[in-house]
């Protein structure tokens, strides 16, 4: 084995591994990481619909706080003859917590996200995460934009592809996890 | 195609919605479900069925309750000791008899209960079966002269005329 070869065989390893990351199987965070909501066809699933400035709720501790009042009405009223329902009140919220995490991060995996604008869909970058619906729901990592006959059509990575009427406002969005 | 991008009606309502009309299903949402929870849990019954109510009977009056009391008890206890040596002289066994103790009790019971009639203005009655007239009030015209009468207060009175000559009811 030559010096050759060994120049030989790194330069064909460099070039696959660089073929490997351009084919780009998926959007990617800019960690170079796979979004958790990550779906086949490139699309990623989100979570949460409710963000005060540019923070974003966690719907899991929106599940918390939905289980406390309930907590709270059944130790009312169950507490006289079954006093260990007390339990209950730090139980039933924290139950909910992590049902609503397992949810989103094993039974049906979903990424945090916040909304950054908006941008009209003639002025959308390659690159750009999308909100495909409104304000909440799945994004989208932009691929390339063609228009033709008033539509502008976006494909995305992963090759789903959309039109929407020139002039027409997207909310961009920033994919967290 | 999962719905992700061909979203149904309810789905890409909500995802189109604007934050205010979510915040306000959310909030419908939370207060119809409190207020069924706490229905439900206001109108629970506490035990079985609904029953209808008794007949309404008479008031028996309130019986006098008896002032003294006795409660009988019996204690009987039985001890058998039983003590064997291994000498071979002698064997002891001792055996004492049952001891019965017999305890009597009176408790205080409070005093009865009594009620005091009311108050009511007695008109005078008059009986004449032992040719008495009970319940006459002294000073009262009264009649025929020479009758017997007896005050509410037990005074013995009798119908005699005064100085001016009408029957009143004087005390003997």
């Amino acid at each position: 084995m030559t010096n050759d070869d060994v120049d030989r065989f790194f330069t064909l390893f460099a070039k696959r591994q660089q073929e490997n990351e351009g084919a780009g199987d998926g959007p990617r965070l800019a960690d170079g990481t796979s979004p958790r909501g990550l779906q086949e066809t490139g699309l990623v699933r989100t979570t949460g619909w409710l963000q005060f400035g540019s923070r974003p709720v966690s719907s899991a501790f929106l599940a918390a706080l939905a289980g406390f009042p309930v907590a709270a009405a059944l130790v009312a009223a169950l507490v006289t003859t079954v006093p260990v329902v007390g339990i209950l009140i730090a139980l039933l919220p924290t139950l909910c917590y992590g049902g609503w995490r397992l949810l989103t991060t094993r039974l049906r995996p979903a990424s945090a996200a916040r909304d950054i604008g908006t941008a009209e869909v003639d002025d959308v970058a390659e690159g750009s995460w999308i909100r495909l619906h409104g304000t909440i729901g799945p994004v989208a990592q932009v691929a390339s934009a063609s228009a033709e006959s008033g539509l502008v059509e976006l494909t995305f990575v992963g090759g789903v592809s959309r039109s929407w009427p020139s002039g027409h406002r997207l909310h961009l969005a920033e994919v967290l996890d | 195609m999962d719905g992700t991008l061909a979203a149904g009606p309810v789905r890409g309502w909500w995802w189109r919605s604007t934050q205010a009309q979510r915040l306000a299903v959310a909030g419908v949402g939370a207060v119809l479900g409190l207020a069924l929870l706490i229905g439900a849990f206001a109108w629970m019954p506490t035990s079985g069925p609904p029953q209808a109510a008794p007949p309404l009977t008479p008031v028996a009056p309130i019986p006098t309750i008896a002032a003294t009391s006795t409660t009988t008890t019996t204690v009987t206890s039985t001890t058998t000791v039983t003590t064997t040596t291994t000498s071979t002289v002698d064997t002891t066994t001792t055996t004492t008899t049952p001891a019965t103790t017999t305890v009597t009790t009176t408790p205080q019971l409070p005093p009865p209960i009594t009620f005091d009639p009311p108050i009511t203005t007695i008109e005078p009655t008059t009986t004449t079966d032992d040719d008495v007239q009970y319940g006459v009030r002294a000073g009262t015209p009264c009649a025929p002269e020479g009758a017997r009468g007896m005050t509410l207060l037990g005074v013995s009175v009798v119908c005699t005329a005064g100085s001016s000559g009408k029957l009143k009811w004087r005390r003997v």
